[in-house]
């Protein structure tokens, strides 16, 4: 007896102590990655802001002697990055709208209405994972050829709206699973379309799911480089990240580090503020397809 | 309110299936309704361009050329098999495949860990340490070009102050510094998302799991093993997953920062790929390279599904 009570507490004291060194590990950790994972980001931005001589010396200076905001100008002025930007835009709300209308109609499907087949249709709507990215890009080159549509905003829209689709299927049919059945019974019952009950009771509920599928379509688009490089060849139609990356292909673009890293920062800061403001959003999306899986 | 009876009533008796249009149920004529713009666009823009693949696989086929596509069997195939800068390629991605497999898992493990402790400001960790994964990838590599600079880099300039060189090196301009170099961008690039995902599985792991484990006398390391890292499976498995295939069919980094060179160090499949397609405009060539990909791809799938069924404990 008097054993066990003895023991007890100094069991207690030494895991508490283990635990407080560990945490303290595990702070100073995660804050030195943090310091090296934001690194890059605090360069970019930095180095941005010097002039051409404090970018081209050995050793480099942390910060610049005075902010130069004028590369930014420079950077604007040099090269359409307005006009890449706004393709890309309109590349992202488009893929956006067309996702969601395709996706919320394929999971109410599957979700509320008895079909036969229910595995077979969704492993066929899962099937773009499959051959996203470099294995596509030249079969679906020459069909876009085919059809016309290289070398037009559509020849991205379409495949991204395509490829992203899974995703947001998955996430919305995980979604719709957790909403009582009875909301579409009652409909039904009181002679409702299947198509109004989507829209006008089924939608409403699905929004916060319609924001993740948003900011994850809208993040992608606008990073998207393999596609947006091979299916668009016109200068005044590239999106942000292949413009970025074929800077030096604009004549008289200056190739000084300085005004290239302005424009690096000028395109970063969209997604970030995107995120920034979605964040929690966003990291749910991830959870829900990690821990389902 | 009569319809509303008479449709409730034939739901009750005989269920929606009854109701028989050309083999069709009525749900079914509206699922397919439903699915049909999807099933459209799938057809148009994945399937015919799949099927398409696989044939133009078989053709020999200059994009602009006078020739037209000509019939040759396994040609391709076998051509590749005769090319240097195929093996190269293969060799090239295997070399990122192994190190992408590792590399960010082991980045990622510990902040998962540290960040699924109970700290203070832990959803601040988690949006900043994913800022990467959101980064355009042609920014990202704009700014690690920079870093890794041979005369203006930071990299060069820390490691120079502190005495672990004597002389600048030219990290993305020699063999055995690039793929290495690549390959710190790539990590950083995704060690937030497989650090996210892993955190995600560590919180699957409830208060009941470990108190029942303590019970059992686990601690330490025998509480890693046998109950974190199988119940960090799943999680495991999607990070694996992920970062196998992203190796397989990478392009985006290397294109911006190194565009495969120097002298091929780092020509992945993928780059190999698109320099045969708009460089040498070999159509037939490149897609027969791009069913390669696809194969091993497969192959990564369904084997990451095996280790995803075997029992960890």
């Amino acid at each position: 007896m008097t054993a066990v009570t003895r023991v007890a507490p100094t069991h207690h004291q030494r895991i508490t102590f283990g635990k407080v060194i560990s945490r303290t590990l595990g702070i100073i950790t995660l804050i030195v990655s943090l310091v090296v994972f934001m690194f890059p980001f605090f360069w970019m931005i930095s180095c941005s802001l010097k002039t051409l001589g404090e970018v081209s010396v050995f050793p480099p200076p942390i910060l610049p002697a005075k902010a130069q905001f004028v590369n930014y100008l420079v950077a604007f002025q040099s090269a359409p990055l307005l006009r890449y930007g706004l393709n890309s835009l309109i590349v992202c709300i488009s893929v956006i709208i067309l996702v969601i209308g395709m996706t919320s109609l394929a999971a109410y499907a599957l979700v509320f209405l008895d079909i036969r087949f229910k595995k077979v249709v969704f492993l066929i709507l899962m099937a773009p994972q499959m051959v996203a990215g470099v294995t596509l890009m030249l079969p679906l080159f020459i069909v876009l050829l085919e059809l016309k549509l290289l070398n037009t905003l559509p020849a991205l829209i379409i495949p991204y709206a395509v490829l992203y689709s899974p995703f947001s299927t998955m996430l919305l049919r995980g979604y719709l699973q957790t909403l009582p059945k009875d909301l579409v019974e009652a409909a039904r019952v009181d002679g409702a379309t299947e198509l109004w009950t989507l829209t006008r009771v089924i939608f409403p509920l699905l929004k916060p799911a319609l924001g993740t599928v948003a900011i994850f379509c809208f993040i992608w688009s606008w990073n998207e480089f393999l596609y947006a490089m091979v299916f668009i060849q016109k200068p005044m139609l590239r999106t942000v990240s292949v413009g970025l990356a074929l800077l030096n292909s604009i004549p008289n673009f200056p190739p000084q580090t300085n005004i290239i890293l302005a424009a690096a920062t000028a395109i970063t800061i969209p997604v970030l503020v995107v995120f920034a403001t979605m964040q929690r959003q966003f990291i749910e999306g991830i959870t829900a397809g990690a821990v389902k899986s | 309110m009569t319809t509303a009876r008479v449709s409730r009533d034939t739901l009750r008796s005989e269920g929606p299936r009854a109701k028989r249009k050309g083999g069709l149920t009525r749900h079914e004529w509206t699922a397919l309704a439903f699915l049909a713009p999807m099933l459209i666009l799938f057809t148009i823009f994945l399937l015919i361009p799949t099927l398409a693949g696989f044939t133009l696989a078989f053709q020999d086929w200059a994009l602009g050329g006078v020739k037209a596509p000509e019939w040759v069997g396994f040609g391709n195939y076998v051509r590749m098999t005769q090319e240097w800068r195929f093996w190269n390629s293969l060799r090239v991605t295997l070399t990122y495949a192994v190190g992408l497999v590792f590399l960010p898992y082991m980045v990622a493990l510990p902040l998962a860990l540290f960040m699924n402790m109970k700290i203070k400001g832990r959803a601040v960790f988690r949006t900043l340490f994913f800022l990467p994964v959101v980064t355009p990838i042609t920014a990202a590599g704009l700014v690690f070009v920079y870093l890794f600079n041979t005369d203006f880099g930071i990299v060069n300039t820390v490691l120079t102050n502190i005495g672990l060189i004597t002389e600048p090196i030219s990290w993305l301009g020699r063999g055995e510094t690039a793929i290495p170099t690549t390959m710190i961008m790539i990590i950083w690039s995704q060690a937030g998302f497989n650090a996210i995902t892993l955190l995600s599985g560590l919180q699957t792991i409830t208060q009941d799991i470990l108190e029942a484990a303590a019970l059992d006398g686990a601690k330490g390391w025998s509480l890693f093993r046998y109950i974190t890292l199988p119940m960090l499976k799943p999680a495991t498995v999607v990070v694996i997953t992920f970062s196998l295939v992203g190796a397989f069919k990478m392009f985006g980094p290397i294109y911006v920062m190194t565009q495969g060179g120097p002298h091929r160090a780092t020509e992945v499949l993928g780059m190999y790929l698109y320099e045969n397609a708009f460089h040498y405009y070999q159509i037939g060539y490149a897609t027969a390279l791009g069913t390669v990909i696809f194969l091993i791809c497969l192959a990564v799938n369904a084997s990451m599904d095996r280790v995803g069924q075997v029992d960890w404990r």
